[in-house]
């Protein structure tokens, strides 16, 4: 099959969508049966839910298998102390690191043994390759080091021979000058970036007198994780940074993987890393561009896996053929099931928010921005705003105010702080008012 | 004794004696600042233009270093400066099957030398090659109460900690109930250059309830050396690097395996070299850090 738009991998790309569905049916077989003999906490799970692997038979036996959440996780790592949760396969290979998947409902720990990352590294070169990685650019080594990601770029930096540069410090704001200095140093051509590292950088730039293109000159390719992003941040994005393109890649710890073509909307699930699924509330299968619950299993049988991990993250598939050619369905991870919220009656994310917002006022595409949970408990919709740049809106309060009130039927309020509390993957979307104040 | 000539650095450093003079990593940083070039004159062929095709195969800023300096390394480099590392944490008892956790930047070199999986071309890490296991928790203080549950959960036998979240991570045990005298057999502390006050290891031992130990740093020259749980000195990897008592009670440091940008006669500061003899390791070359 000729792709239009994104370059094969390898004869995997090539597959029709059928052959695909073929493979991850014959690969998933494989998954889970050394599931069921090596690894004991899906061996329990498997057995109270009636399941038994040698009757998979194709992908609509899925339904079969029971999903694990992260607090099942976090259960059998409290019955089992220190790392006998039970969850991992681990090679003979000497030399595991321990990474820790954090969130407000706890941290779990999961481990990783070479043989993960070989063939995991693999995949997500395959990933890497999709959006433009190719040999020749410095890479700049964003998650040294403390990141599952860190040992996956490692190797995809091994594997193109790509010069590898890692910067002191951490990812976080408080170290962009640090970053800044790196990518003004090596010009690398290929750019991967925390959405709020991006802000940052330019924030940075500005603070030493320099212009967007002295920042970004170089990146022809920038490619942002951590946060789902809406068409109109994408434009926002390379206008401020200037880059020819704009790509979203979305990953977690527990092995699930996408990335953009830029073709059509939504993100190629990376096959070989994992199977996704987009649940309705009776828990079958959301129909193409319907909202769920984003289901994965790792296709990767070493080290934590993940079998259906209902991660609690909201998204939409979309299982129809895709101009680029590559066989397998886009996913858009929209935020997190804990951020969701109703008003009026109807449910929403914060990602509905920012892309009312980037369509009523232009102007404000990019703003950073959360909802305060002291608003919503009053059935209004509160916003802290921080105007991109860091300017003032006071021209645009009322026309903004309106035209939400107008899209989403409640009263709403615009606050402005001087600064909204930033985590690694930017601000948090819904947030107490308290939180800020402190 | 690595080549440096043709070196900016180094050619602009002539010793009387026909050689190098000695240098600290103030004079890098004023060299770098002074040239515009990231490496500081110490890449082979002239100040590096951003031609990428003079990248080393890794490249490490500096984290004391300011403005921001670099050094470079190939993957024969990353494996020697390894062993420096898994020299010290052998001679702390870590043994197979044992985990290792670091309160302590992703970047750093003793995280980055850890783990083959981290850093390209490493290969073999110092855990790794001991059969140990590892986990990073980065250096930031906000993250001293997932350090502790860390702690809790996979209950490392040993710790890296920075000095700097040393305070929060001791209220973070305290609020979380977590002993570390319970866990570990010991935690070992490390500053970005040098290594920490005795005075504040005596207090962090006697707070922890657990032998504290010492690294001792001089990224810019790749040097790592661990005090010695019986004689108290650091000791000194004899095959990797050349230790020479500099007038004013400094000493200097020539690593054997940088030849990317070499490191030859960096001062490591105030600092004594005392002969081998302690009874675990007769041989070692042995440093007072003063």
């Amino acid at each position: 099959m000729a792709l239009t738009g994104v370059e094969p991998f390898d004869d995997l790309d090539r597959l029709s969508p059928e052959g695909l569905e073929g493979w991850w049916a014959t690969r998933l077989a494989e998954v889970l049966a050394v599931a069921a003999q090596e690894v004991e906490f899906h061996r329990r799970r498997f057995a109270a839910a009636g399941f038994d692997p040698a009757a998979f038979k194709g992908l609509d036996d899925l339904t079969a298998v029971p999903i694990m959440r992260k607090a099942d996780v976090l259960a059998a790592q409290r019955a089992g102390g220190a790392l006998a949760a039970g969850i991992e396969r681990l090679g003979a290979t000497p030399g595991r690191i321990v990474t820790m998947s954090s969130g407000t409902s706890g941290t779990s720990f999961l481990r990783w043994p070479r043989e993960w990352r070989e063939v995991q590294g693999a995949s997500s070169l395959r990933a890497h390759w999709w959006v433009g990685l190719r040999p020749g650019t410095p890479f700049l080594l964003v998650a040294p080091g403390w990141h599952v990601y860190a040992a996956v770029q490692s190797y995809i930096v091994e594997q193109l021979g790509l010069p590898g540069v890692v910067v002191s410090g951490t990812y976080l704001p408080r170290f962009s000058d640090r970053i800044l200095e790196a990518v003004r140093r090596f010009r690398p051509r290929f750019l991967i970036l925390f959405l709020p590292m991006v802000f940052s950088l330019l924030a940075e730039g500005r603070r030493q007198g320099l212009a967007a293109a002295d920042v970004f000159g170089s990146v022809e390719r920038l490619v942002v994780t951590g946060a789902p992003m809406t068409a109109g941040l994408r434009d926002h994005l390379r206008a401020v940074t200037g880059a020819a393109r704009v790509i979203e890649l979305a990953g977690s710890s527990e092995n699930l993987l996408a990335a953009e073509c830029g073709a059509a909307p939504g993100l190629h699930v990376v096959p070989d890393t994992c199977h996704v699924q987009v649940l309705d509330p009776d828990g079958g299968r959301a129909g193409d561009g319907e909202r769920g619950r984003v289901v994965h299993t790792t296709m990767v049988p070493w080290g934590s896996m993940y079998i259906r991990y209902d991660g609690g993250d909201i998204g939409t598939l979309d299982t129809r053929p895709c101009r680029c050619g590559l066989p397998s369905p886009r996913l858009k991870i929209l935020g997190r099931a804990e951020h969701e919220f109703v008003l009026a009656g109807r449910r929403w994310l914060p990602y509905d928010v920012q892309a009312a917002i980037e369509e009523e006022v232009p102007e404000l595409a990019g703003a950073t921005f959360a909802i305060t949970t002291e608003g919503l408990a009053a059935g209004r919709l509160r916003l802290l705003l921080e105007p991109p740049g860091g300017g003032s809106v006071p021209a645009l309060e009322e026309v903004l105010t309106r035209r939400l009130r107008a899209r989403f039927g409640v009263e709403v309020e615009l606050r402005f702080p001087r600064t909204l509390p930033l985590m690694m993957k930017g601000v948090v979307p819904v947030i107490s008012e308290r939180e800020v104040a402190r | 004794m690595p080549d440096v000539a043709g070196r900016p650095f180094y050619d602009a450093r002539p010793d009387p004696a026909g050689g190098t003079a000695p240098w600290a990593l103030d004079d890098l940083c004023d060299f770098a600042a002074a040239a515009g070039d990231p490496y500081g004159g110490r890449l082979a062929g002239g100040p590096f233009d951003a031609d990428p095709d003079r990248l080393p195969p890794f490249s490490l800023q500096l984290e004391a270093s300011e403005p921001p300096v670099w050094v470079g390394l190939d993957g024969a480099e990353l494996a020697q400066w390894a062993t420096a590392l898994e020299r010290i944490l052998a001679r702390w008892g870590v043994a197979g099957g044992d985990t290792i956790g670091f309160y302590e930047y992703g970047s750093s070199p003793l995280v980055l030398l850890s783990a083959g999986s981290y850093v390209p071309g490493l290969g073999q890490g110092a855990t790794d090659r001991l059969g140990a296991d590892m986990f990073c928790n980065d250096g930031m203080g906000n993250m001293a109460l997932r350090m502790a549950e860390a702690i809790r959960v996979v209950g490392p036998s040993g710790m890296v900690v920075r000095a700097d979240v040393a305070a929060p991570l001791t209220e973070a045990l305290e609020m979380s109930g977590v002993g570390l005298g319970n866990v570990l057999r010991w935690v070992a502390v490390t500053v970005p250059d040098g290594a920490p006050f005795p005075g504040d290891i005596a207090r962090w031992s006697e707070r922890w309830g657990l032998p504290v130990r010492r690294v001792l740093r001089g990224d810019a020259a790749f040097f790592l050396a661990g005090d010695c749980p019986a004689c108290d000195l650091f000791h000194v990897d004899g095959e990797l690097y050349d230790l020479e008592p500099l007038p004013g009670g400094e000493t200097a440091v020539t690593t054997r395996f940088a030849a990317t940008t070499p490191a030859v006669r960096y001062s490591l500061g105030p600092a004594e070299p005392v002969p081998a003899g302690c009874p675990e390791e007769p041989d070692a070359p042995r440093l007072r850090w003063l």
